[in-house]
């Protein structure tokens, strides 16, 4: 019947061959291989003053396991604590940024009369209202956690409110009509058309906002407080440039920002399987 | 359910679209609008539908202005607008959804009607894993679930190439006879139109103006290649010639 006539081809993508998958993991194996062996080559010729691989490796793995005897804390501890930062930051950014930018892209009026507070703010570094926000929560007790959690929140605001609110405007208005002439009232329009519509948009601003804050949360406790992978690094430098505690730490805090990376991606798959 | 459009005017901004069009379609109908790119085809049908406020005139259902109507109207639009985050399954369901059909008889409309359309071995899949003539079929499912007793279509197989176009045109004939609603059909297709309608509507272009209402009297299933059917198409063509646009037919 009409069926057979108008099918399209519905075999599965084609697998993967078996060297492309080779490829898919020989290639970063081979970056990865291809760095380190340069780091190597910087240490032999002393360029700077880097710790070599094998020590800074040695160190990490310890880190990971014993932790610093120093602080008595081990690598997960301390990415924990600035994680734990991080959630309440950008929970707070999300929870505060997504609504906003709904309602701010589907009203024109809404926009113009937020644009200019939103664009003036936004370029400005999240990392710049910190001496501000050691003022503003001066009166708490242990103002350095809110100061660390408010700076975050600032670097994952910007980015949720700009993408939710494009992602909002860029909606096809045929699909706002569709449902309409079905019979859809204002809020099943929100429900049905607009959230999903909008959601891939929502969910890249929730992984970028992650990821400034992650990177904002690591600067800030280089400021004040004596917990976090950002305080780690900058403490190491400072009793003393304890150069393999300084690179593990980074390399910690590498890892941790491609995870949560890598979830929201986890995250966006599952969410959208229309994509 | 029968619709009349009596002296309907529309304006964007200071431009005027539409001027002065008045036509009948009878309940059960089916009635192709035709006319030059930009004429306001479209428009006429968001006014219809309710999606847009004319400037003037009126829009009468089965004789009653068109107020309470949801769920009277069906709509097919030119680009589908097929929901793409939602599976060939929710998007028929999604007006049934919208006027708060109950989840059985809802869940037993959605597969009736995508059986009429031939997609239930489809019902699965999203819009854009589906192929041009199935999101075409499958808007329409959207669009007739919910049992709407006036379905609006706006140049729904434009996008296809001939053969699938021919078939689908054979499809909706076959859907229309069997649900018996009343069809406004836009198309630039002259041919399109005399194989589809009873009654051809010629716009003049912009502003829109009625240049003609034809009645087509020809038993179905008709032949493209019949005389009565060539003198039908070679009448309209005569009516649009000096039309500075070219039509595809
Ligand atoms: N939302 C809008 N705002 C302003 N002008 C519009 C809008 N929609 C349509 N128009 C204008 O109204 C006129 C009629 O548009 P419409 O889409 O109804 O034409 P059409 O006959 O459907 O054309 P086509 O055959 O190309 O689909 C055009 O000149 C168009 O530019
Ligand atoms: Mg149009």
């Amino acid at each position: 019947m009409l069926e057979q006539a108008v099918l399209p081809e519905l075999t599965d993508p084609p697998r993967k061959k078996r060297n492309k998958r080779w490829l898919d993991l020989g290639l970063p194996l081979l970056s990865l291989v291809c760095f380190v062996s340069l780091w190597e080559l910087t240490v032999k010729l002393k360029l700077f003053a880097l710790p070599s691989p094998q020590d800074t490796l040695k160190t990490f793995l310890r880190l990971l396991i014993y932790g610093d005897t120093l602080y008595a804390k081990n690598l997960f501890q301390l990415t924990g604590a600035s994680l734990w930062i991080v959630v309440k930051g950008c929970s707070a950014a999300f929870v505060l940024a997504i609504p906003l930018g709904v309602l701010v892209g589907a009203n024109p009026y809404l926009e113009k009369l937020t644009h200019p507070i939103l664009e003036i703010f936004r370029p400005v570094p999240p990392l710049a209202w910190i001496p501000l926000a050691y003022l503003m929560f001066s009166s708490l007790p242990g103002p350095t956690r809110y100061v660390q959690a408010f700076i975050v929140f600032v670097g994952a605001f910007f980015p949720a409110v700009v993408n939710t609110l494009h992602g909002i405007k860029n909606i096809d208005p045929t699909y706002i009509q569709a449902a309409k002439s079905c019979g859809a009232s204002p809020g099943q329009i929100l429900r049905r058309v607009l959230l999903p519509g909008s959601l891939p948009a929502i969910l890249t601003g929730i992984r970028i906002g992650i990821g400034i804050g992650w990177m904002c949360c690591v600067a800030a406790e280089f400021v004040g407080g004596r917990m976090g992978i950002g305080f780690y690094i900058w403490d190491s430098y400072s009793t003393g440039g304890r150069a393999p505690e300084i690179v593990s730490g980074i390399i910690a805090i590498g890892i941790v920002g491609y995870l949560l990376n890598a979830g929201i991606v986890w995250l966006e798959r599952r969410l959208l399987p229309w994509r | 359910m029968a619709l009349t459009l009596r002296n309907v005017s529309h304006f964007y901004l200071e431009r005027q679209v539409l001027d002065h069009v008045s036509l009948h379609i009878g309940t059960g109908k089916f009635c192709c609008i035709t006319g030059p790119s930009g004429c306001g085809k479209s428009t006429l049908l968001r006014l219809v539908a309710g999606l847009e406020k004319s400037a003037g005139g009126a829009i009468l259902l089965d004789g009653a202005p068109s107020s309470a109507r949801s769920g009277q109207i069906g709509m097919v639009f030119q680009e589908g607008a097929l929901f793409p985050w939602l599976t060939a399954r929710k998007n028929v369901s999604f007006g049934l959804e919208m006027q708060g059909f109950k989840p059985k008889v809802l869940a037993d409309l959605t597969e009736e009607y995508l059986s009429l359309v031939g997609l239930k071995q489809f019902a699965a899949y999203y819009p854009n894993q589906l192929s041009g003539g199935m999101r075409q079929r499958l808007a329409m499912a959207r669009s007739l679930a919910y049992n709407p007793s006036l379905v609006l279509m706006d140049e729904p197989f434009a996008s296809l190439d001939a053969q699938s176009r021919n078939l689908m045109q054979a499809e909706l004939t076959r859907i229309w006879r069997e649900t018996k609603k009343t069809v406004m059909f836009v198309t630039h297709s002259i041919d399109e139109a005399v194989f589809l309608a009873d009654q051809i509507v010629v716009l003049s272009s912009r502003p829109g103006q009625v240049k003609a209402d034809i009645p087509v009297e020809l038993p179905r299933p008709r032949l493209r290649t019949s005389p009565a059917f060539v003198r039908y198409r070679e009448q309209i063509l005569a009516l649009i010639e000096n039309s500075e646009v070219s039509y595809e037919w």
